[in-house]
């Protein structure tokens, strides 16, 4: 069903294919009477075996033949014991060409592909893995992108005991002969980890590999600057650093209503979570979903409120992994609650060495940028690095690169806006030091609307004059992370009042249209 | 070693506009000549064959003449002793078949006259231990066999019937460095089988898993000049892969990453303006499957006139809002 061209036919072409058609028509659905015959009938034999391959070299989608297949074979297998006239080894090899004959008709077909894992598996008194993984080396030299043929490679590779090394050094070999291609870089993006773990534990690689893997891409994707496989590659390198872990980064105990917000999502039934110093009370998502950022619950305990409980501590399974001062506020009408906020931290620091290469990474960005100014790969390489380095030198180059990749990659332009979008926010977030009076986006031509986790204290969030409606009917399901908000003025992006999820503190929605306060 | 992008070149002889009636036509003429070669080939995935064309006809707005009675007849039929439906009497049963049954059931508001309980108790003898899925007895393992059972399962309301933890830890064991998922844990990103894990996790509620700026992006770099998506770097557009990259981003809440215009352009130009139907690239010979894909495309496109699909299921929306299943779609950022 995939790549018939439909081609411009006569009247006398087409009744000769119709009658060559019907033909097979009459062959199909007598071998296939015959199968199931013989099927039902339990005659699991070398005739059966006949009729399943007339049928399935031509159409080896058939996965109903295949398993009558197996059943033969494995009834063959049961038999051999006793009867010594058997071969087993010459039945393995003629359902293994079987499979190589189908492929041919169908490099893709599922199950041609399992019957000969299946049959070497099952059948094949002892099977020959260096044989396949040589059948795995041509069939890849014929077509290096066939993802079947990729994953038969690992099949054989688990059966066979080859090691992670020399699966490395082969994947070394396919990109020398060719970088540009996806398959070869993603094999290898799996065993290089296997291969070159951290010995300090402390990154997902190690650091002297990870930097000769860079060097590694940079030239291949030097080598032809359009080519994408290389720089996806690169990307993913680039950001390969240790994940931020789990931390609680607001909290606020109010005489209803207590809330915590992490960096990330996640899940209140996740038993391996506890957070202690909140008393009881089951937590539930700020979003009615699985997991959110921001956990709720509505329990009353007034003893938390005081001077003595100034501190939430975040275990997983058991160890410590964060802590959160808390402070007690006073209100304007004298209420009371504990607060409590720390900076947000958006990546991992680079550690001494890796920013000495990515200045020099971005050196060479730089001088390939002289030559093709518009190509959109180095221009994207120049955003991740930068932003890794985060010199201010380069701030404010960042989003004119942002602005260049829009005109040369209009497709995706609404991509780098967002993305754009992102990095606004992650830099007037990094710019704060008080986390709950006003936050303030108006003005900036935000498309997006990211890391609202950080916004669940602020009195205040003002996203005027933006451009965030450029969705059609869009959710706005990202504020109901702005827990203690009770001023939000959406106004100046055509966005709908009501997509705005219910908020517990809202006392005035500005939507631009009227300033009539919304109480809620 | 030259970098040429795989592509193909829309113009103005190219179909700009629906031809609805003319994919009636072509659907509901599809089943009538039982002796066609296309037909009889097919046999063999006849179950999903039925739902393509039922589903694509429904989301034109048209209701198939094939009576409710005859379809559920023919699926009672396929069922086997262990539960699992076969695509026709004969065949083998294939959880890939006994999903497009449930959903063929659903369509027409018949799965009660499933036998649920046996279905649910074959999808249970599939699970493995690691958590995965087998598409049937003989154990071939792919992450499209741990979509198929837990979207079926949602569909006869049965989600907890399996040990969805571990069916999660595996879907997540083939997470890769794009960000994208495979069929088994190392298997390269595929827009298919990123389709099923995102599916997954949509129906089970987990798509906070996911690094949804770096799939997102993955995935809107799949758009071509030409507007159509292709299914991994380097290949060409299709109208399938078109409908698994777009349906992904729906669910992460990021359609608007893709030119939508074009790719709406795509779509319509691999319309057969003869026959009716949908081929995976302009000029090709169209099918049901592609037809279904096409139509459900434009349906989240926005296309006028046609029914709202759920990308999760790819099935009407209100059969699945009727049903009450779960497909979680993240908020745009
Ligand atoms: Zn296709």
């Amino acid at each position: 069903m995939h790549g018939r061209v439909k081609t411009r036919t006569t009247e006398e072409q087409r009744e000769l294919q119709r009658i060559e058609k019907q033909k097979k028509v009459k062959l199909y659905l007598e071998g296939m009477n015959k199968a199931f015959e013989k099927r039902n009938k339990k005659e699991l034999d070398d005739e059966a075996l006949a009729i399943c391959e007339n049928l399935l070299v031509h159409n080896p989608d058939i996965l109903t033949l295949w398993n009558f297949r197996k059943e033969i074979l494995l009834e063959f297998k049961n038999s051999a014991c006793t009867n010594p006239e058997i071969d087993l080894e010459k039945l393995v090899s003629k359902e293994l060409y079987l499979t190589e004959v189908c492929l041919k008709v169908n490099p893709k077909s599922y199950c041609a592909w399992h019957q000969r894992c299946w049959t070497l598996d099952n059948i094949a008194p002892k099977p020959d893995w260096d044989r396949e993984l040589l059948v795995c080396t041509k069939y890849l030299e014929l077509d290096e992108r066939n993802f079947h043929t990729w994953d038969y490679r690992k099949f054989v590779v688990g059966r066979a005991g080859v090691s992670a090394k020399s699966e490395l050094e082969y994947t070394t070999s396919k990109i020398n002969k060719n970088f540009s291609n996806y398959s070869s870089w993603h094999y290898r993006s799996q065993y290089l980890p296997l291969v070159h773990p951290d010995a300090t534990g402390e990154r997902p690689i190690d650091r002297d590999i990870h930097i000769k893997e860079l060097t590694l891409v940079e030239s291949a994707a030097f080598t032809d600057p359009n080519d994408q496989s290389g720089w996806f590659y690169q990307r993913w390198l680039l950001d390969l650093q240790q994940q931020l872990p789990l931390v609680l980064t607001q909290a606020c105990i109010s005489e209803n209503f207590t809330w915590v917000a992490f960096n990330k999502p996640v899940c209140p039934n996740d038993t391996a979570l506890s957070i202690t110093g909140l008393g009881d009370g089951k937590w539930k998502t700020c979003n009615g979903e699985t997991a959110s950022h921001v956990w709720i619950k509505d329990t009353q305990d007034q003893s938390l409120i005081s001077y003595e409980q100034s501190k939430l501590s975040l275990f997983v399974n058991g160890e410590l992994k964060s802590d959160l001062e808390l402070k007690l506020v006073t209100e304007s009408n004298d209420q009371q609650k504990m607060i409590g906020f720390r900076k947000p931290s958006f990546i991992n620091n680079l550690n001494s060495a890796l920013v000495d290469f990515y200045s020099s990474l971005l050196e060479s960005v730089i001088s390939l940028l002289e030559l093709e100014p518009d190509c959109k790969w180095p221009l994207l390489s120049f955003v991740t690095i930068a932003r890794h380095l985060r010199f201010e030198s380069s701030r404010a180059e960042i989003y004119e690169k942002l602005e260049l990749l829009k005109k040369c990659d209009p497709t995706r332009k609404n991509y780098y806006d967002d993305l754009r979008s992102k990095f606004l926010i992650e830099d007037k977030l990094s710019e704060l030091e008080d986390f709950t009076g006003v936050f303030d986006v108006s003005c900036m031509e935000l498309t997006a609307l990211y890391h609202t986790q950080y916004l669940s204290l602020f009195r205040e969030v003002n996203l005027s004059k933006n451009k965030l409606g450029k969705i059609k009917r869009r959710c706005l399901g990202n504020l109901c992370n702005l827990q203690a908000c009770e001023v939000l003025n959406i106004s100046d992006n055509n966005l709908e009042v009501t997509k705005v999820p219910k908020l517990p503190n809202l006392v005035t929605l500005v939507d631009g249209k009227c300033l009539a306060g919304q109480k809620v | 070693m030259a970098n040429l992008v795989k592509d193909v070149t829309i113009s103005d002889s190219h179909p700009n506009t629906l031809l609805k009636d003319k994919h009636v036509n072509y659907l509901k003429s599809y089943s009538d000549n039982k002796e066609d070669y296309e037909y009889c080939m097919t046999e063999y995935l006849r179950m999903s064959g039925i739902y393509w064309g039922l589903t694509a006809l429904d989301l034109l707005n048209e209701s198939n003449e094939e009576s409710t009675e005859a379809m559920m007849e023919f699926i009672l039929k396929c069922v086997n002793d262990e539960g699992g439906i076969s695509p026709s009497t004969g065949h083998d049963p294939h959880i890939l078949y006994t999903l497009s049954a449930v959903q063929i059931a659903a369509l027409l508001k018949q799965e009660s006259k499933l036998p649920v309980q046996k279905i649910v108790k074959y999808i249970q003898s599939l699970q493995q231990p690691d958590g995965s899925f087998a598409g049937d007895k003989w154990g071939e393992i792919d992450t499209r066999f741990s979509f198929c059972a837990v979207a079926c399962l949602s569909l006869l309301g049965q989600l907890d019937a399996i040990d969805l933890k571990k069916a999660l830890d595996f879907v997540m064991s083939c997470l890769n460095f794009d960000g994208g998922f495979g069929s088994r844990p190392g298997s390269e990103s595929h827009a298919g089988l990123i389709y099923c894990c995102v599916g997954f996790l949509s129906v089970t509620g987990n798509l906070h898993l996911i690094d949804a700026d770096l799939l997102g992006w993955w995935l809107c770099e799949r758009q071509l000049p030409s507007g159509g998506l292709n299914g991994r770097p380097e290949k060409l557009p299709d109208v399938c892969y078109s409908w698994w990259v777009l349906a992904s981003l729906s669910i992460l809440g990021r359609l608007k990453w893709i030119d939508q215009d074009s790719l709406t352009r795509f779509i319509l130009a691999c319309q057969d303006t003869e026959t009716g139907g949908f081929s995976d690239r302009p000029g090709d010979i169209p099918d049901p499957f592609h037809t279904l894909f096409g139509v459900a495309g434009l349906s989240l496109l926005g296309t006028k006139d046609l029914k709202e699909v759920d990308p999760t299921f790819c099935m009407p929306a209100n059969v699945i809002q009727r049903l009450g299943a779960v497909s979680q779609k993240l908020p745009s950022p």
